[in-house]
């Protein structure tokens, strides 16, 4: 690898090595000093990005825009252009859309919860997790937008006063709860990352050689002068809006889910819904920043700052939530034949046996059976089995979302009308092109922040040293 | 840019705009004459002046009648009474006319015939009006020609033929219209040698020809359905496309009543249908018992049950070897033998060949039966097919020899659907003189000299007579579209005769029917007063009781008994028509191909069917291609496997693979008319010796239903006669509402449905009923096979049982208007919502297509449209109804329950000062319904029939479980005596629903 590394002139600050604790392991590892830690991530903003980069980019794009390519065609074309039909009036839109509001859970998660909790090392995966979650959260906006057959009347759902006399929203559908969780969601997520962001925004301002850049630094570090003061309200701040975006990252999966869990099709008309949900949701967000991490990890070389211990204890939480799942995944088949309803119980067996079978085993062996691997703890620390694993895990939860939206919706009560569901390219294109939206934006989110929370580092810097 | 120029520029033109001053001030300022106020005041009022024009609306002249038609008023419908002349069925119908646009077809009520009922075919017939592939002029050779040219150049040649005295023949299709063949009797007197001959592609002759050996009668007896309490078919499907399915129909659901009558009633009133058949047809699969049968066991099965029946008619039969019968199929023919002696002169025997022996036997036993007179009317004949296959095939043979001097042919396409289409295309290059009054340039007109096309029924003026003493009217609704003329006109203008065909017609009623009538004392009261009624039913002299003859019976049996006793595995190709495209004459109409076949559930395509064992047998899926041959043709399909078919034959439609029919109906299927054979004076619609190949390629038909079971849910109702009775206590059900919510408030109205099911015979008629007055998109082969299909109403049609020998059940399905509409809660945007009325409403130009509503229908009969609907075709465009919106792209839409019919009833009874009427509003599907399976009203009128129908012991809700409270509700279906036990069944399939699980669909 070509990438050049930039030493700066400033002197780091011997460490004695004696220093570090017998007992605990730091967090981060390469017993840095503060300056080393400010060079080390402030050097990913101003030097010019590695081969590694922009490859991922090229292909990131490319993504990019054969999915731009391919929503033009269905916006100007019609919703036939995707392989819906009478029966089935969602498949791909609507898997993409809660696959991405999953994703974009584990990031709050992640930043306010486990601050709740004082897990401190969530500090070197925090920033990169937020940024991700507001990516997801675009990501999935798109879906709800075009899957809409007349898409350029999109605001309608929106509740603003209008001329139409007293034509109103109606509050009675799921989708304009959707709309208020999620828009309530990726607000509250993006004040608390940038409210994370002012003080390096600061050292950036204050480092940065490039005369525009220091003015866009400075605007957006608010003034930040580093006085004891202003670090007292900021984290008074930050831990009223991290107990603020606690509750949200239950309601709008809970929210999301009611778009199944309250209409009555066998299969979606479930009260399991919303812990399912969640905890799927939890489960295939830290899936996706632990293949976000290993990426930037590598490709950033940060080793140092995302340790193997970062992943292992996200496999942790992996394992956790992924056995809820599991319990989810069996309940419903109890539930199924328990209810006495045969509706109920016709879908369980279509499920698993019927023509989508492969589509539910591939998730059942995703999501029930590799997470358990991360018992091992041999699994747990192997960066490149984790790499796989949690591949394999958004591989399995997208297939989740399948599952439930098309084996649902194509054998429900009238055999007359049961029918298959099979993607067009469109559709295959739109999702890639979701996945060339979310890398592409992260990848320049690596270079034009900070990846990793400078000041929160630093504060847990001391961690396990004497 | 110097000032001196645009100073120049400004003196040398006419400042009429301010475009100019613009410029002039954008120069600098004038020099002299303007002063910068006037100019500024100039800019202004330009300014202001532009600006108010460009607030005007654009500008619409709407030119007034100068004087304003009696009984006409723009944007309201007037209905004019005529007869249908989409076959020679002759129903009586009501076209409704919109600001001069024919645009709906409906059954007359008053007529005797269909009595309000109409087919699939009648519907579709608005949009033949508008078919842009009809000719527009005449044509010389192909070439578009004046309808001068064309008659100078015919006299001539006419005068030439009549001198040589050459045959001059007209070759029709059935013309049961007095006049029209008095027209074309005239015409065909100036020769020496004229003569009409009537062809018909699928015929009946065999019947007329039969009745003439018989009983000396060459005619077609009436079947009065209505009056037989046990109807014993053998393979006609006298339900669907047999004769006149649609007045059949009607006899036969008044004959199976239980909506009306009390229950002991129901026990002796409701008729018994026996039917015997290979195929599985839509008339077999309505049948309380219905026995397959190979197509040799048929005629076996015929003839065993005329000796049992018949025997003391003639001696014949009693040598008859009844072990060549499988024992099921004996046993079958004993029972039905001794119902049949139970039920003499209240029961009927038919059968669906055109084969004369096999009608004679038929003859036989009905005599035996006392049912002439009583069940058959041969006073009144039916005169809805009048084809006879023997003097088409003699004309073709005399062409051949080229002693036709000139042929006119009209209405009929013979170089398509004659049995050996290429022996009549040479036939007809040997002919001198070849005229085509066909409508379009179809594959015959392709080979004459002279086309001169005909109106199209809505057009004209002309009358029918489809059964003896009923004369109907045909009115025009609109001037012809293009120019074209009445054939009578054409053959009558060849003679000299330059009258219109409306003189003719109404000197044919005043000499022959003002003078056999006596309720009017002037003709022209008489006339106003049928053309009102759209008929007039005029007391024929009755004839004697046509005499019974056996004596050529013995050889009919004796030809017969062969063909019985050959059971070798041999397979026949068995050639039907469907109940949409029939004939194939329509061919080029989308709605008729759009419309799903009700056996098979497949649009756009004929196949080859086969039973599930013989499928198994040749290792044929669902649409592999398979090649089909004897002797003298071949033919590629793709194949449907149908359950309830027999193994020795493959079923083929006929109507199909067109190759000159228009841009809608060209190379759709394959043309299955090679395989007929003239046999013995009359077509066979039956090919033996056939031979079956598999071929490596393989298609996807286009089904709306993939799935064919009930899978054992209770969505059907069954019971046989004797269960219901004894379980049903004849008890009004009470349905009181459990909810722990209030209940919705009705004030005015409450608009509510019932479906019969044991009245719906499954003949689609209302979905093509649907379509015209909603203006329902047609779709395309491909969307349909990507289950896009758009009807709003769709009959589910479910396969019950074995394989082999399958009951069928039908339920129409549409939007069920719920109380607790689950569509209405999930929609965003308020785009479907709850009327006071109980209507569940879809606003089209609120829905943003989120497609929620679909996904959480239960019944699944919302439509969303997928892509923009293009409306190309501005004659095609005529048809569409202006009550109803033409939704975009990317809208949800459904049934309404006909809005726009209930909107305006309530104007009427609005401006008239009452209330509506029970029965006045009837929505689109209801009122073509032949069998008056549905039935509409409003549920605040407790009087209302629908009111007292949600109360019989038959009446259940679709999937009431769900609690949706809909407006609709099904009466169950009640069968007579059949082994049906649909609890056994449900048993039975819930033991293989892991295999049903596993099949994958289309």
């Amino acid at each position: 690898m070509a990438v050049a590394i930039n030493h700066y002139h400033e002197t780091p600050i011997s460490i004695d090595h004696s220093t570090v604790s017998s007992l605990r392991q730091p967090l981060i590892e390469g017993e840095k000093s503060y300056g080393e830690v400010t060079t080390d991530i402030c050097k990913l903003l101003d030097n010019k990005p590695g081969v590694g980069w922009w490859i991922a980019f090229s292909v990131s794009f490319c993504l990019l825009i054969a999915g731009a390519i391919a929503t033009t065609y269905t916006v100007t074309t019609g919703i036939g252009t995707w392989g819906l039909n009478k029966t089935i009036g969602w498949a791909f839109d609507i898997t993409n859309f809660v696959f991405w509001i999953g994703i974009g859970h584990a990031g709050t998660f992640i930043s306010a919860i486990l601050f709740l909790f004082n897990q401190k090392w969530r500090t070197s995966v925090n920033r990169s997790a937020e940024a991700m979650t507001l990516i997801a959260v675009m990501c999935a906006g798109l879906f709800p937008v075009i899957h809409m057959g007349r898409p350029w009347l999109f605001y309608w759902i929106l509740p603003y006063p209008n001329a139409r006399g007293s034509l109103w929203v109606n509050f009675r559908s799921p989708l304009v709860w959707d709309f208020f969780a999620i828009s309530t969601y990726f607000t509250i997520s993006l004040v608390f990352w940038y409210l994370g962001l002012v003080p390096d925004l600061a050292t950036a301002r204050d480092r940065t050689i490039s005369k525009f850049k220091r003015g866009l630094y400075r605007i957006f570090s608010l003034g930040w002068n580093g006085s004891n003061r202003t670090w007292s309200r900021y984290e008074t701040v930050y831990l009223v809006l991290a107990a603020l975006a606690t509750p949200l990252v239950l309601s709008v999966h809970s929210i999301v889910s009611f778009d199944f869990a309250t209409s009555l099709i066998p299969g979606w008309h479930s009260t399991i819904f919303p812990p399912y949900f969640v905890a799927g949701a939890v489960f295939s967000g830290f899936a996706m920043v632990m293949t976000l991490m290993i990426l930037v990890r590598k490709l950033m070389r940060l080793e140092q700052y995302i340790t193997v211990r970062h992943l292992e204890n996200m496999c942790k939480v992996t394992l956790l939530t992924g056995s809820i799942v599991t319990i989810a995944y069996l309940t419903e088949i109890f539930i199924g034949f328990y209810s006495g309803n045969p509706n109920e119980m016709f879908v369980i067996l279509n499920r698993v046996l019927g023509p989508y079978a492969w589509a539910y085993w591939t998730m059942v062996t995703c999501n029930a059976f590799v997470p358990q691997l991360f018992w091992f703890k041999r699994v747990r620390t192997t960066v490149p089995a984790i790499f796989v694993l949690s591949i394999l895990i958004n591989v399995g939860m997208w297939f989740e979302r399948f599952v439930i939206i098309v084996t649902s919706l194509h054998r429900d009560f009238l055999p007359s009308s049961w029918a298959m569901y099979v993607p067009t390219v469109t559709e295959v294109t739109i999702l890639l092109g979701s996945f060339g939206l979310f890398f592409t934006l992260f990848l320049l989110f690596l270079r034009l922040f900070p990846a990793i929370s400078m000041s929160e580092v630093k504060g847990v810097l001391h961690y396990a040293r004497r | 840019m110097s000032g001196d120029k645009l100073w120049k520029l400004f003196q040398q033109q006419h400042v009429d705009d301010a475009t100019q001053l613009v410029n002039i001030e954008s120069a600098g300022a004038p020099r002299a004459g303007v002063s910068r106020r006037t100019f500024i005041e100039m800019i202004g009022f330009s300014a202001a002046a532009l600006a108010f024009s460009s607030c005007r609306a654009p500008e619409q002249k709407i030119i007034p009648f100068l004087k304003q038609p009696v009984e006409f008023t723009p944007g309201v419908a007037s209905w004019f009474a005529s007869t249908c002349g989409g076959c020679g069925a002759g129903c009586g119908v009501l076209v409704k006319v919109r600001d001069g646009r024919p645009i709906k077809i409906e059954g007359n009520p008053e007529h005797p015939l269909n009595a309000g009922g109409l087919c699939a075919v009648a519907h579709g017939m608005v949009f033949g009006l508008y078919d842009s592939d009809r000719l527009r002029q005449p044509l010389i050779a192909s070439k578009p020609a004046t309808w001068e040219d064309v008659d100078r150049q015919i006299i001539d040649i006419l005068a030439a033929t009549r001198k040589t005295g050459e045959k001059v023949r007209v070759l029709t299709g059935t013309i049961n219209s007095p006049a029209s063949l008095e027209t074309v009797s005239k015409f065909l007197t100036q020769f020496k040698d004229g003569k009409h001959v009537m062809y018909e592609a699928v015929s009946a002759a065999a019947i007329r020809e039969a009745h003439s050996r018989t009983h000396k009668t060459t005619s077609i007896p009436q079947y009065r359905i209505d009056k037989a309490k046990l109807v014993v078919s053998f393979g006609a499907d006298f339900l669907g496309t047999w004769i006149a399915p649609t007045q059949h129909s009607r006899g036969y659901s008044t004959a199976r009543d239980l909506s009306g009558g009390s229950r002991e009633m129901s026990r002796d009133n409701m008729s018994r249908h026996v039917q015997f058949e290979s195929l599985m047809s839509l008339t077999g699969s309505n049948a309380d018992t219905r026995i397959k049968v190979s197509p040799s066991e048929e005629t076996g099965a015929l003839l065993l049950l005329a000796k049992l029946t018949a025997s003391k008619e003639t001696s014949a039969l009693a040598a008859l070897d009844e072990s060549s019968i499988s024992s099921r199929v004996r046993e079958a023919v004993h029972r039905t033998a001794n119902e049949l002696l139970e039920l003499r002169g209240e029961s009927l025997v038919i059968s669906g060949s055109n084969d004369i022996d096999v009608q004679c036997v038929v003859n036989v036993i009905n005599q035996a039966l006392g049912n002439y007179g009583k069940t058959l009317d041969l006073n009144a004949p039916s005169q809805q097919n009048q084809g006879v296959d023997r003097e088409t095939a003699e004309l073709v043979r005399d062409m051949n020899a080229g002693e036709v001097g000139a042929l006119i042919i009209s209405g009929v396409n013979p170089a398509y659907d004659y049995y050996a289409s290429e022996e009549f295309t040479t036939a007809l290059a040997k002919v001198p003189l070849k005229i085509s009054l066909n409508p379009a340039l179809d594959e015959t007109s392709r080979l004459v000299d002279y086309v001169c096309p005909p109106h199209h029924f809505l057009e004209a003026w002309d009358d029918a007579e489809p059964v003896r003493g009923v004369f109907s009217l045909n009115q025009p609704t609109i001037a012809p579209l293009f120019q074209t003329r009445g054939y009578q006109e054409s053959l009558l203008g060849w003679t000299g005769d330059r009258r219109p065909f409306y003189d003719v017609l109404r000197q044919w009623w005043k000499d022959n029917l003002f003078t056999r009538q006596k309720a009017h004392a002037t003709f022209d009261e008489f006339w106003d007063h049928s053309l009102r009624d759209g008929f007039a039913v005029v007391q024929t002299q009755p004839s004697e009781q046509a005499a019974f003859v056996a004596g050529a019976l013995s050889e009919s049996v004796e030809k017969l008994k062969p063909r019985s006793a050959d059971r070798e595995n041999k397979l026949a190709a068995l050639l039907y028509e469907k109940i949409a495209l029939r004939d194939g004459a329509h061919a080029n109409n989308p709605w008729l191909h759009e419309l799903p076949d009700p056996i098979s559930k497949i649009t756009w395509d004929n196949y080859a069917c086969v039973s599930p064992a013989l499928a198994e047998r040749f290792e044929i899926e669902e649409g592999r291609i398979v090649l089909i041959s004897n002797e003298k043709t071949s033919i590629e399909l793709p194949a449907h496997i149908q359950p309830g078919q027999h193994d020795d034959c493959v079923a083929i439609a006929l109507g199909y693979g067109r190759t000159s029919a228009g841009k809608a109906g060209d190379a759709i299927g394959a043309n299955a008319y090679p395989l007929v054979r003239f046999d013995n004076g009359t077509f066979q619609y039956q090919a033996t010796g056939i031979t079956l190949e598999k071929t490596p390629a393989r298609v996807q038909l286009a089904s709306t239903q993939l799935h064919q079971t009930l899978d054992g849910r209770p969505l059907i109702k069954e019971f046989t006669l004797d269960d219901y009775l004894k379980e049903h206590k004849g008890e009004e059900q009470s349905k009181e509402s459990k909810s722990i919510w209030k209940d919705y408030q009705y004030g005015e109205h409450k608009w509510a449905m019932v479906v019969d099911l044991n009245a719906c015979i499954g003949c689609s008629a209302c979905i093509l009923s649907c379509q015209g007055e909603n203006n329902v998109p047609v779709v395309g082969k491909d969307e349909v096979r990507r289950q896009r299909e758009m009807h709003w109403i769709r009959l589910d049609r479910y396969m019950l049982g074995p394989d082999d020998n399958p009951t069928v059940a039908y339920q129409p399905v549409m939007c069920n208007q719920c109380d607790n509409a689950s569509c209405e809660s999930v929609c965003p945007v308020l785009a479907t919502v709850h009327s006071s009325e109980g209507l569940n409403m879809q606003v089209y130009n609120r829905c943003v297509g989120t497609r929620y509503c679909e996904n959480n229908c239960p019944y699944k009969v919302r439509r969303f449209n997928w892509f923009e609907n293009k409306h190309p075709d501005p004659i095609a465009n005529l048809a569409l109804n202006p009550d109803v919106t033409v939704r975009s792209r990317g809208v949800m839409e459904k049934c309404t329950f006909c809005v726009q019919r209930i909107e305006e009833a309530k104007i009427h009874a609005r401006n008239e000062g009452r209330n509506i009427r029970d029965g006045e509003i009837q929505t689109a599907c209801q009122q073509s319904c032949p069998t008056r399976a549905i039935s509409f009203g409003d549920l605040v009128d407790v009087d209302s029939r629908v009111g007292k129908l949600k109360h019989d012991e038959r009446d259940y809700i679709l999937l009431e479980e769900v609690n949706l409270r809909p407006q609709i509700s099904y009466l169950a279906k009640v069968r007579r005596s059949t082994n049906v036990n649909l609890s056994d069944q449900a048993g039975k399939e819930s033991d293989d629903k892991l295999k049903i699980v596993g099949r994958p669909e289309a």
